[in-house]
């Protein structure tokens, strides 16, 4: 990708929350997986939670305001 | 920013693998969610039920498992024998003969015994006349649609149309979003625009596990070929030097107890779960193969195998697994989801049903675009007919 047009501040407006959602997904997957106490078990839990809940949140927000 | 004529590029790109991919990948994740769930439905449907012992009752003797299999099926050979690790429940495979087995792997069928006991708890009939259960049914749809190595193979093709319509998803993400904010649903305009939204938001949320499991989904589909690779190469140069020796028949080979003991003392700290019977298609001709497995999370997935000479008894080789099988075995759990207990299970699950949605309002968005561009190529046609109408009027 050229970083022509686009300014920096644009390009972390439109990355950051996909980025922050896709770093917590794999802090999740990783931590089940490498860890052995409940701790690191309900780390993932909660961590795959973020992705599941903010998508639904977020649909059945705007689709309310939109009415 | 990307250039306008890559920018369609990127879009022809999503577009056809998309298109390519999803209606198997639709059957794919239908069928995942019981498999998610493969274990909790399996108990519910055949609950299994023991004597209570204490938790530290030792296992019973191989030798007397196989004495009994023996005497049951006379005729048979024993193909190996799987401990389970969740039950105390030890299964013997059993085949017609191992040329029978290879030619008609349907022929096998399992006796099962308590592990702690030795009590004979089922006999199953074979694989051929056994009636296929919902799950059985289900993991074909997913895995191979009932046509084995064929169907494997073009399951990973589309596993990996998905993953590139993923990344090109990713790629065109950025420009369509530059002027909204996160998470932004135009619901109050077009149904078209509404579900655009969606399916940029859903796919862009999720896409660290789409990815993980699309990828991990081209890897087991291709286990067959990669155990093959191994075969072929590792496990064949291994087994040269053994060449022309002759193996006792099946009652008369050293004791599947002590090879098993010899087995556990070369890889302490670890589980061994089966033992494949020397001459089985799946393992040596001329040893006992052992499978062992570590006792974390991760290390339960990674299996060594432990090769005890059929002649001797004596421990052969501990044989280290090659770096793609070491990531088809770690791409397993990453895949099914069973590796944090039961929430993570129904996460699994919610996400899967995501992803239905991002696949379904793809395939409404492709539809919905071609009627907005065929409405407007029948305007634009309308319009220069009418031009030319006006023209052909004029003097």
């Amino acid at each position: 990708m050229k970083a022509s047009r686009s300014t920096p501040g644009v390009m972390l407006a439109t990355w950051a929350a996909p980025l922050l959602f896709a770093v917590i997904t794999l802090l999740g997957l990783l931590s089940a997986l490498l860890g052995e106490a409940l701790a690191w078990k309900a780390a993932a839990w909660i961590a795959l939670s973020a992705p599941v809940f903010a998508t639904i949140w977020f649909c059945f927000r705007r689709q309310r305001e939109g009415r | 920013m990307i250039a306008a004529p890559s920018l369609k590029r990127w879009y022809l790109v999503h577009k056809w693998t998309s298109l390519v991919c999803t209606a198997f990948l639709l059957l794919t994740c239908l069928t995942g969610l019981p498999l998610v769930f493969r274990d909790e439905i399996d108990q519910w449907l055949q609950p299994h039920h023991y004597v209570p012992l204490p938790a530290d009752t030792p296992q019973v003797s191989l030798d007397r498992l196989a004495t009994a299999a023996h005497r049951l099926y006379p005729d048979e050979v024993i193909a190996s024998m799987f401990a389970d690790d969740d039950e105390p429940q030890i299964y013997v495979w059993m085949a017609p003969s191992f040329p029978q087995m290879q030619a008609q792997p349907k022929t096998m069928h399992f006796i099962r015994f308590d592990a702690r006991t030795g009590e004979m708890l089922q006999t199953s009939k074979t694989a051929a006349e056994q009636p296929k259960t919902f799950i059985d049914i289900m993991l074909a749809l997913h895995t191979d649609l009932f046509v084995n190595l064929p169907g494997e193979l073009f399951l990973a093709a589309m596993a990996l149309l998905f993953v590139i319509a993923i990344v090109s998803g990713v790629v065109l993400y950025g420009p369509f979003m530059k002027k909204s904010k996160f998470g932004t649903v135009r619901s109050n305009r077009s149904s078209r625009l509404k579900w655009l939204d969606i399916h940029n938001l859903l796919g862009i949320t999720v896409m660290a596990w789409t990815l993980v499991v699309g990828i991990t989904g081209v890897m087991n589909e291709l286990s067959t070929p990669l155990f093959a690779l191994w075969q072929q190469t590792d496990v064949k140069s291994l087994l040269a030097s053994y060449k022309q020796a002759t193996v006792p028949p099946q009652s008369a080979l050293p004791s599947v107890q002590a090879a098993l003991q010899t087995a556990n003392r070369a890889v302490p700290g670890m589980t061994v779960t089966s033992a494949v019977y020397p001459g089985n298609p799946y393992g040596s001709p001329y040893h006992y193969l052992f499978w062992a497995k570590g006792s974390s999370t991760l290390t339960s997935r990674l299996l060594t195998p432990i090769l005890v000479d059929a002649r001797s008894g004596q421990l052969s080789a501990v044989v280290g697994m090659p770096w793609y099988l070491r990531a088809l075995e770690v791409s397993r759990p990453l895949h099914f989801g069973d590796y944090g207990g039961l929430p993570l299970k129904i996460l699994w699950a919610l996400l899967d049903l995501i992803t239905i949605v991002i696949l379904v309002s793809g395939l409404y968005l492709w539809i919905a675009r071609r009627k907005s561009q065929a409405a407007r190529l029948a305007r634009i046609i309308a319009a220069r007919q009418g031009e030319q109408i006006t023209n052909a009027a004029s003097p």
